[in-house]
């Protein structure tokens, strides 16, 4: 009898290692070079808003990326597909163990005056681009320059480049910043970046603004784009990087043709995925996916917990909501886990911002939350009452609170909450508002007292510093405590990652406790692709908004495909 | 006739300059700038230097009268600005999308027409039988399904049946044009079915009222065809106005192919006006506008033009 349910067990073990062996990628398998890969990205509505990076466009890493390096990329080999903890979905974040150096070989932190010394690779080719530049050598300079150009942009954001005293080539391929002091996004900012392609002056002297005249170092080349609907990109056959597998090293990238799709209807994203026309659809809301599941069950599926956070700003400068009183009492009227449950069909987080669970080392889960944390999440309309009895509000108020019309999520959403609220006596007019109008609002500071919004985690210091700082465009609570902007300031001067996670963790949990923002559920967003897509788990990003290393590792099984009955 | 042309067109130019104010004036009135746009689509404080190099950088620090005639004077060297965001010049922006709207409308129309008239046509001739009825129920149903909903099932319902759906890469007509009009049929269908609800049944009204006409009772005395007196002397005659209506439905196409653009993934210049809209974009709402406005008055010149080609009497008084 023992013996017997011993096998069981072992059997059910193995049965269950050979699934989940199934399920992720095997590293084993052996790589496919050729064949096309057509992505409707994180940002399939949107096609490329620029080309040129001095223009400080947030997405030019999205559209540049595959074939503008950066100083620094995600070492994706640390990813779940090889078993490692990283899942590279967050949208601007690089965990410092699972960073590596791209067109950077290695970098080095000196001291007195504070710098950074960068030694580049070398041998990395910019390929032939006639007309515009012959095939060359990358070099020092060509960072020197593209720091130059970005930082005397008119288009400049002030402040970005304040902790850059100079940046100098001292060699051919040896890069020195030199800094005011350590901070602690400099990796970011410098290196891995929404505004970090690499641009070189011949792209600048033809004219940056034209893709026709972009050329990079990285694995593919820009080929053709057709705004608002698709860009192209071929095969770098230069291309410098190898992946090893199995022992045995194999030039990037597999696939001979990239292609990013512009598909804005929700229903024909889907219909592309369904059909084979696009091999993977990275953002699919959580309500389509078992149709998707149902029509199309050879997908395979990547769960996710969205990058960014949604909320109700209550304004802190201006009453009722300058009483932490009545902000709490509104988060605790607001029933959340039914939120989770019946809104979201359970396809949501109760907790998941100010940062992202993905934020290794940085978030703390609700349970290691301080009490008064946790109750900000607890349904309880009973003490809701009794603090805005406290403030002075026994009978409640009103307050009118604009949401952007242009999310179907959030104009759901945002009469639920005033329903919760509603109960504790506290009534919300909502003013749906168009896109442009509803932005403009937060960053002219001119928005109501509530405001539902969405705000991308981006990364650890930048989540807390976009929505909580004094003065930040993102923080439509307008809240100011100088001494909460004195630990950010701090903690953005910390060099020890240990210390400065903790200082962020104190930080974070000080925010939810003073509670400015309606703190509301995170749904899951889920990526979905064709079992012909190798080498791939569902990473999103290796850089800021950058995907281009993740598709230059992935190779697709044609002989799978056809046989799948796809062309 | 030439006099009467040119009479015609200089009578555009007011018309032009008018809507041209109000599109450049409104544009820059409604909430939410495009400096606005730039200055949060960063997660890094932006200051008040900043929105004042950005305002200096767009040239919108002049006053607003000057930016117009600015606009005005670049308009006659056949330049429309450049897009505040991508810096490239709006002719060619337009430029690349314009043939594409223009080939869907097109399509749409004819589509829209090869419907309408033999139907509108047959159900006039056929007043209160059973086909009547069923085309003019036919036709209610095309006016009473909205185009989005339309195209939406399109797409999804091959979807899921047959595993099929429309191409995601735009195929451009001078490479492959068999691949184009396989691309541009169904949306231009869609589009048709609603165009060709209202013109089959205008058709059939006028062609009603045509037929009670006294001289089409002495055709039918005279011992000539069906096929005679409905071809040469009543559709003729009651082509004129549906053909106004045609004309009238040029803006209805434009913006019908706002949506449609948007569920197949065309990009034409619907799928250009809204990303502008929705990011201020100034110069290329304002030179969409434009063309778009140009392109409407002239169609209806041409249909003004074509009355004299279908009824000899307005040829004699003109």
């Amino acid at each position: 009898m023992l013996k017997t349910m011993i096998r069981k067990v072992l059997a059910t073990m193995l049965l269950s290692c050979i699934a989940i062996a199934a399920q992720s990628q095997s590293p084993l398998e052996k790589p496919q070079y050729g064949g096309s890969l057509a992505v409707g990205t994180v940002h399939v509505t949107i096609s490329a808003l620029t080309w040129d990076v001095a223009d400080w466009n947030w997405k030019l890493n999205h559209d540049l990326g595959a074939y503008g390096e950066n100083l620094f990329a995600a070492d994706l080999s640390k990813g779940r597909r090889n078993g490692g903890k990283f899942a590279f979905v967050a949208d601007a974040w690089l965990p410092t163990e699972a960073m590596r150096g791209e067109l950077a070989e290695s970098w080095n932190w000196l001291e007195n005056p504070t710098r950074v010394e960068i030694k580049l690779r070398k041998g990395i080719l910019f390929p032939d681009k006639p007309g515009v530049m012959v095939s060359r050598e990358l070099v020092a300079d060509d960072i020197v320059f593209g720091h130059e150009r970005l930082a005397k942009s008119p288009k400049a954001l002030k402040g970005y480049f304040d902790h850059v005293v100079k940046v100098e080539a001292i060699d051919k391929h040896t890069v020195l910043y030199t800094l005011k002091g350590y901070n602690a996004e400099f990796e970011f900012r410098s290196g891995y970046g929404h505004y970090n392609p690499m641009q070189p002056k011949e792209v600048v002297a033809a004219g940056a603004s034209s893709w026709k005249n972009h050329n990079g170092t990285g694995p593919f080349m820009i080929t053709d784009h057709v705004s608002g609907n698709s860009t192209t990109y071929i095969k770098n056959p230069i291309y410098w990087d190898k992946e090893t597998i199995a022992g045995q090293d194999y030039k990037l990238p597999y696939v001979d043709k990239l292609s990013y799709h512009t598909i804005k209807d929700e229903s024909a994203q889907h219909a592309a995925l369904r059909t084979g026309k696009l091999d993977i659809l990275e953002g699919i809301r959580w309500s389509a996916v078992e149709e998707l599941k149902r029509n199309a069950p050879q997908l395979k599926w990547n769960r996710w917990i969205a990058t960014g956070g949604n909320m109700l700003a209550m304004r802190t400068d201006v009453k009722p909501f300058d009483d932490i009183r009545v902000r709490r009492a509104l988060n605790m009227a607001v029933n959340k886990q039914e939120v989770v449950k019946e809104f979201y069909g359970g396809n949501a987080e109760l907790f998941a911002y100010p940062m992202h669970p993905d934020f290794v080392g940085y978030f703390e889960p609700l349970s290691a939350m301080p009490e008064s944390v946790k109750e900000l999440y607890v349904y309880n309309p009973e003490k809701a009452k009794k603090l805005l009895a406290e403030a002075g509000y026994p009978n409640g108020f009103t307050f009118k609170a604009q949401v952007c019309s242009c999310s179907p999520n959030y104009m759901e959403l945002v009469p639920l909450i005033a329903a919760y609220l509603e109960k504790v006596g506290v009534k919300l007019q909502i003013q749906p508002m168009e896109y442009g109008a509803f932005l403009s609002a937060m960053t002219t500071k001119t928005h109501s007292a509530g405001y539902y919004f969405g705000s991308g985690h981006t990364n650890p210091t930048r989540s807390l510093n976009k929505s909580f700082i004094t003065g930040e465009p993102w923080n439509p609570a307008n809240y100011s405590d100088p001494a909460y902007d004195k630990k950010m300031a701090d903690a953005m001067a910390e060099r020890d990652e240990g210390k400065r996670q903790q200082m962020l963790k104190e930080m974070t949990r000080e925010i939810i406790d003073k509670a400015p923002y309606i703190w509301m559920p995170i749904p899951y967003v889920y990526t979905g692709w064709w079992p012909w897509v190798k080498n791939y788990a569902g990473e999103l990003r290796a850089g800021s908004e950058r995907a281009g290393p993740v598709y230059a590792r992935i190779w697709v099984d044609q002989p799978m495909k056809q046989k799948m009955g796809f062309k | 006739m030439q006099a009467y042309i040119l009479r015609r067109l200089l009578a555009l130019i007011p018309t032009l300059i008018f809507a041209s104010i109000i599109v450049f004036v409104t544009v820059r009135l409604i909430p939410g700038d495009v400096i606005d746009m730039m200055l949060s689509q960063n997660d890094v404080s932006a200051g008040k230097m900043d929105r004042e190099a950005l305002v200096a950088a767009l040239g919108l620090d002049k006053p607003m009268w000057l930016q117009y005639l600015s606009w005005v004077g670049q308009i006659f060297h056949g330049n429309l600005g450049n897009s505040l965001w991508q810096s490239t010049p709006v002719v060619e922006r337009i430029a690349e999308r314009l043939p594409i709207t223009a080939e869907l409308g097109a399509l749409a129309l004819l589509i829209g027409v090869i419907i309408a008239l033999p139907i509108g046509v047959y159900s006039a001739i056929r007043q209160d039988t059973v086909g009547d009825i069923a085309t003019r129920s036919f036709s209610i149903l095309l006016l009473a399904i909205p185009s989005f909903w339309l195209g939406t099932m399109v797409v999804v319902i091959p979807s899921i049946w047959w595993g099929w759906s429309p191409p995601v890469s735009y195929i451009p007509f001078h490479e492959d044009p068999v691949g184009n009009l396989k691309q541009m049929l169904l949306p231009a269908a869609v589009l048709g079915a609603a165009l060709s609800a209202i013109t089959m049944r205008m058709t059939r009204t006028m062609m009603l009222e045509v037929l009670r006409q006294d001289y089409i009772r002495t055709g039918w005395a005279k011992g000539l065809t069906e096929r005679l007196i409905v071809m040469r002397h009543a559709l003729r005659n009651a082509l004129i106005p549906v053909v106004t209506l045609i004309g009238l439905q040029a803006p209805l196409i434009i913006g019908g192919t706002v949506i449609l653009e948007q569920i197949f993934g065309i990009p034409g210049m619907g799928n250009l006006l809204l990303d502008a809209v929705n990011t201020r974009d100034y110069p290329i709402i304002t030179g969409v506008f434009l063309v778009v406005g140009v392109a409407v008055m002239l169609i209806n010149l041409i249909v003004d033009l074509s009355y004299g080609f279908l009824d000899p009497r307005v040829r004699v008084r003109s």
